[in-house]
């Protein structure tokens, strides 16, 4: 991501935003706006001064979406930033992400310190205001879940690498969970390959490749075989998991 | 230009900042200063080293200093956040520390002047001024002086933790060692030459404006060696 947002050399690879190369890239970087976790502010600074900052900075900032979610998110404006909790520091990073109107916003971990509430509340300001002035957001996140109602495109990085890039909805559609008797869902499942297996008595659940057809989810109601949705982490788990074991398989062989 | 103006105005957004730091400093070092030698007076006594400009100066040019080192370990990460670029961020700072050095400078002339005007307010002896640097401009040739010795120093403070950034505590303080190594073997190489007399008969040949020159030529380097170290620094 910083990379990306022109904020540290490559020292691989190459990486262009809107066409372009980003670092020291003035026609680009008013574009980008990139809240981190621990975002870094003058010393002494109030809330009221980032956000006239970060009102300079950004050609698209929006005063009155700002204002509104330093009401909603109850950000003590007059408050010196190093005097707040970290809680408000990341309602202060999270207000300048969404106020900015960036073409290209990124966040990485932006809720740190925020309580669910407020977290529920960010989620929402994000997506109402993506809904109004659709743009690019990029959200890092390791609560998938929470987030997983949010995004359209996942990319799964670990220890740099790409493990997974597809859309959201193509990902959920990769996978189902059965629930029923052992001989049931064995049937339902036919030969698709098996991601978790648990097992209480008679009873299992399975979490299996490949969605359902038409006639396959029929089938099983008739059985009395329960079909769920894989939540987006469970999923990404899962898959990830069978990718590092393949890997670690070949390069032991 | 309009994005160097917002990322010098990022640095003034504070009610603390690099301008305001003279205006509060200097009036508040001049106050003790007079009230020192109002004092000393009284009691038929002189200031020690008989000159009386270093505390005003020591504690107005001290406070700018330590504010540029300052952004320099605050502002810029801030301005790196919001997507300006290193350039951006560099002219941003370049363009405030001038504005608050010139201040510096015609704070200290606009001073001189009223010295002048009220004999420096009954006591005689001026706070400030320095004969030396008073010709062939007066005052406002000692202000520009001021302005660029503060400027000079100012990029030196913002050089400082930049260094620390890019280069970590070790090899820093190496770098600063081998720029003191420089200098004192600059210094050896002039004492074996016997050339000290003329170095001091080219300082004593230095006016006012001459030094402005000097000075601002320094700042130029400093600025060079500020871009040197902020385009490869960490930006958090």
């Amino acid at each position: 991501m910083s990379i990306a947002t022109g904020q540290e050399y490559a020292t691989a690879g190459e990486v262009r935003i809107f066409g372009e190369h980003p670092h020291e890239n003035e026609g680009i970087l008013p574009k980008i706006c990139f809240i981190r976790e621990s975002q870094q502010y003058l010393d002494d600074i109030r809330a009221v001064h980032a956000f006239r900052a970060a009102a300079d900075a950004f050609p698209r900032w929006d005063w009155d979406l700002a204002e509104r979610l330093i009401h909603e998110f109850q950000v003590p404006e007059k408050t010196k930033i190093k005097k707040m909790s970290h809680g408000q520091r990341s309602a202060v990073g999270v207000i300048t992400g969404i106020a900015s109107r960036a073409e290209l916003t990124l966040f990485d971990e932006p809720y740190v310190g925020l309580d669910p509430v407020a977290r529920s509340q960010f989620y929402r300001a994000l997506l109402e205001d993506y809904t109004e002035h659709p743009r690019t957001i990029v959200v890092s996140s390791h609560l998938i879940d929470e987030i997983a109602h949010l995004i359209e495109n996942v990319v799964l990085i670990d220890h740099g690498q790409v493990m997974l890039h597809e859309a959201a909805d193509d990902i959920r559609e990769r996978a189902v969970t059965l629930v029923g008797r052992d001989d049931a869902v064995a049937l339902i499942a036919g030969d698709r390959e098996v991601l978790t297996r648990e097992e209480m008595g008679r009873t299992v659940r399975v979490t299996v490749e490949r969605a359902l057809s038409d006639a396959e989810r029929r089938r099983a109601a008739e059985l009395d075989v329960d079909v769920l949705p894989v939540g987006l982490q469970d999923l990404v788990v899962h898959l990830t998991t069978r990718e590092q074991t393949s890997s670690g398989k070949e390069n032991g062989a | 230009m309009k994005r160097i103006i917002a990322a010098a105005r990022l640095h003034l957004l504070p009610k603390s900042n690099v301008i305001t730091m003279t205006l509060m400093v200097l009036p508040i070092a001049y106050i003790i200063q007079l009230g020192i030698v109002s004092r000393l007076q009284l009691q038929n006594e002189q200031m020690p080293g008989g000159g009386n400009v270093g505390g005003v100066y020591g504690a107005v040019i001290g406070a700018l200093v330590v504010t540029a080192a300052m952004a320099g370990a605050y502002g810029v990460p801030h301005a790196l956040s919001l997507s300006y670029s290193r350039r951006v961020t560099l002219a941003g700072l370049v363009l405030v520390f001038a504005a608050s050095s010139l201040t510096a400078g015609a704070l200290v002339a606009a001073v001189i002047g009223l010295e002048q005007l009220t004999d420096t307010f009954g006591t005689g002896q001026s706070m400030l001024a320095i004969p030396d640097l008073m010709e062939p401009a007066g005052a406002w040739g000692l202000g520009l002086v001021i302005a660029a010795t503060t400027m000079f120093l100012m990029m030196n403070g913002l050089l400082a933790p930049m260094l620390y950034r890019r280069l970590g505590t070790a090899r820093m303080l190496i770098v600063y060692g081998l720029a003191a190594v420089v200098l004192l073997v600059g210094g050896a190489g002039i004492t074996a030459a016997g050339g000290w007399g003329a170095v001091f008969s080219w300082v004593v040949e230095q006016n006012a404006l001459t030094w402005t020159g000097w000075l601002t030529l320094g700042a130029l380097v400093m600025t060079g060696a500020n871009w040197l170290v902020i385009r490869r620094i960490p930006a958090a």
